[in-house]
C-alpha cells in the first residue's frame, strides 16, 4: 500500500529532516511513528499527502510514485487519502455539517447523498446530535472527532494522523484511539504519528521509531514483539 | 468543476465577511471616486477645447470689385470642396457694420476713412477631420489660388498655439488617466490580497482535503468582481452627487459652461468605468490569488 525506497528530505541544503527511509506499510496494517519531538513523524506524513516533496529516493503509494507528482495532481492524492491533524484545521465559521460535507462537495456528490452520508459518518462518530454546531462550541474531544469524521467521509484507504491526540485530556485519548482501532478492523490503513508511549502500550501495533531523521527501529523488521524506539 | 458549490461558497463567505467586504468595498469605491472624477473634469475640459475648435475658421478675402456672377462660382467651388462644413458670406457692408459695431464709442476714426476699405469675404468653417494645422494650411494655399481670391487669413500663430495646447492636454489626460487607473487596480489588488489573506486558514484545509487551486479560484475571483463593481456604482453615484451640488453652488458660471457642452458622464462612459472596475477586480484577484498559493 504504501512503500519508501532511501526516502530523503533536506531543508536548506544542511537540515536534515529525513535520511535513507525504506518502509512497506501493507494494505489494512496500522503503524505508529513515533519518535521525539523533531524527529520527523510530521515530514513523513506530509510527504505522503504531497504537502512536502523527497529531495531523494521514491514513495510509492497504491503502486503509484509520489516522489515527483505533478502539483496538479495533488490533490487527486489527497482525494484517497483522510489526513487528521493535532490541532484538527476545521473551518470555525462553518457548522459541523459544512465541515464534514464539503469533501463530498468537491467531489461532485449529489446534495442528498451528501446529507446521508455526512449523517451516517457523524453517526460513527457520535456527533450526529452536534450538527448544526459551529466548532468552537464543541470540546476538544468533539473537534477531533469532527476532524476524523471528515477524513473518513471518502471512504479512504488510508487514514493518516499527526498527533491527533496531542491536545486531548486521557480520557478523551482513549475514547478518539477506539474510533482509530474500530477503523482499521473495517481495514483502513492507519499511520498514527504520536510521542505518547502509553498509548502504544495500550493498543499495540507496529511501530516505527524516527530519532533527528533516521529510522532506528522498525517493530516488524525487528526480531519479535515491538521495540518502542529506546535507545 | 462543482461550480454550483463554488457559487455557494462565495454567497456563503459574502455573509460570512460582511465586515471586510464593505471595508474592501469602502477602499476601492475610494480610488474609482478619484478616477470618475478625474474622468469628468477630463471628458468636460475636452468638451470645451471642442467647442473652440469648433469655432476655428478661415476668413477667404474677395478682390474687390467681384462681380456677384464670379463670386457665385467661387462659392460653388469652396462648398464642393470635401473639407468644407459651412460657408457664410460677408459683404464689405456687413464687415463695416461689424466693425463698426466692435469699436463701439469710438466708432468715429471710422468716419476719417471716407468710403468703406474692407473687402467681401467668406467665412468657411472645416470639417472636424481638417481642423489641423496641415489641414488647415492645405486647405488655404489650394483656395488662395482660385480665381477671385485676394487672400486666406486663418489666424496660423494663434492656431498653432492652440492646437498644440490641446494636444498636450490629451496627453496628460491619458498619462494621469492611465497612473490613476494602475493606481485603483493595485488597491484592488491589494485589499482582494487582504481577504485571501484573512482566509488562508480555510484555503490551507480545503486543499488539505483535495480542493483544485482551481475550484478554490472560483468564489474569490467571483468575490473581486463583485466588490468591484459595487465599488464602482456607489463612486458613480457619489460623483454624481457632488456634480449635483457642485453644479447647484455655481449656477451661474455653470449656465455659460453649458453652452460649452458640459456635462456629466454619459450613460456608455459611467458603463465603461462599471465594466474597467470589473476588469480590475478578476485581474487583482486572480493575480493575489496566485501569489498566495505560492506561498
Amino acid at each position: 500500500m504504501i512503500e519508501l525506497y532511501h526516502v530523503a528530505k533536506t531543508y536548506q541544503r544542511d537540515i536534515t529532516a529525513l535520511s535513507e527511509i525504506n518502509v512497506k506499510i501493507k494494505k489494512g496494517e496500522f503503524v505508529y511513528i513515533t519518535g521525539p519531538s523533531g524527529a520527523g513523524k510530521t515530514t513523513l506524513l506530509k510527504l505522503l499527502f504531497a504537502a512536502e516533496r523527497p529531495s531523494s529516493g521514491q514513495i510509492l503509494i497504491g503502486g503509484k510514485n509520489i516522489s515527483k507528482i505533478r502539483p496538479r495532481e495533488i490533490p487527486y492524492l489527497r482525494r484517497q487519502l483522510g489526513v487528521v491533524f493535532q490541532d484538527f484545521k476545521l473551518i470555525n465559521n462553518w457548522t459541523v455539517f459544512q465541515n464534514v460535507s464539503f469533501v463530498l462537495e468537491i467531489l461532485g456528490f449529489p446534495r442528498k447523498d451528501i446529507r446521508r452520508r455526512v449523517l451516517h459518518t457523524l453517526k460513527r462518530v457520535q456527533l450526529h446530535q452536534r450538527i448544526e454546531s459551529f466548532p468552537q462550541r464543541l470540546s476538544g474531544g468533539e473537534q477531533q472527532r469532527v476532524a476524523i469524521a471528515r477524513a473518513l467521509i471518502n471512504e479512504p484507504k488510508i487514514l493518516l494522523a499527526d498527533e491527533p491526540t496531542g491536545n486531548l485530556d486521557p480520557d478523551i485519548t482513549q475514547e478518539i484511539m477506539r474510533f482509530f482501532v474500530e477503523i482499521n478492523d473495517r481495514g483502513t490503513t492507519i499511520l498514527f504519528a504520536t510521542h505518547d508511549r502509553a498509548l502504544i502500550s495500550s493498543y499495540p501495533k507496529r511501530v516505527i521509531a524516527l530519532n533527528r531523521g533516521a529510522l532506528i527501529t522498525d517493530s516488524e523488521e525487528s526480531s519479535g514483539g515491538f521495540d518502542l524506539g529506546r535507545k | 468543476m462543482q461550480l454550483g458549490f463554488a457559487f455557494r461558497l462565495y454567497l456563503q463567505n459574502l455573509r460570512a465577511n460582511r465586515n471586510l467586504n464593505l471595508l474592501s468595498i469602502g477602499i476601492i469605491a475610494f480610488a474609482f471616486l478619484i478616477l470618475g472624477l478625474f474622468l469628468l473634469v477630463a471628458k468636460n475640459l475636452d468638451q470645451v477645447a471642442e467647442k473652440w475648435g469648433e469655432q476655428i475658421q478661415l476668413v477667404v478675402f474677395l478682390k474687390a470689385d467681384l462681380p456677384d456672377k464670379d463670386r457665385d462660382q467661387l462659392e460653388k467651388k469652396i462648398r464642393a470642396r470635401p473639407e468644407v462644413k459651412a460657408v457664410a458670406f460677408i459683404s464689405s457692408e456687413r464687415a463695416y457694420d461689424r466693425l463698426k459695431r466692435m469699436l463701439q464709442d469710438r466708432a468715429s476714426v471710422l468716419a476719417g476713412l471716407g468710403k468703406n476699405p474692407l473687402p467681401a469675404s467668406f467665412e468657411v468653417q472645416l470639417d472636424k477631420k481638417y481642423r489641423n494645422l496641415p489641414g488647415i494650411q492645405a486647405f488655404a494655399g489650394k483656395v488662395g489660388k482660385l480665381e477671385g481670391v485676394e487672400e486666406v487669413f486663418f489666424g496660423q500663430k494663434w492656431l498653432k498655439n492652440f492646437l498644440a495646447l490641446v494636444r498636450i492636454f490629451r496627453v496628460l489626460i491619458f498619462a494621469i488617466g492611465g497612473l490613476i487607473f494602475l493606481a485603483s487596480g493595485f488597491i484592488i489588488y491589494n485589499t482582494v490580497k487582504l481577504t485571501v489573506y484573512s482566509r488562508r486558514e480555510e484555503i490551507g484545509i480545503m486543499k488539505l482535503v483535495g480542493a483544485t487551486d482551481a475550484f478554490l479560484r472560483i468564489p474569490f475571483l467571483l468575490e473581486g468582481v463583485t466588490q468591484a463593481i459595487a465599488a464602482s456604482i456607489i463612486s458613480i453615484f457619489l460623483l454624481w452627487l457632488s456634480w449635483a451640488l457642485f453644479r447647484n453652488f455655481f449656477a451661474v458660471p455653470f449656465q455659460l459652461f453649458s453652452q460649452a457642452g458640459i456635462g456629466f458622464l454619459s450613460p456608455g462612459q459611467m458603463l465603461m468605468l462599471v465594466g474597467s472596475a470589473a476588469l480590475l477586480g478578476i485581474l487583482g484577484s486572480m493575480v493575489s490569488f496566485q501569489e498566495f498559493l505560492k506561498v
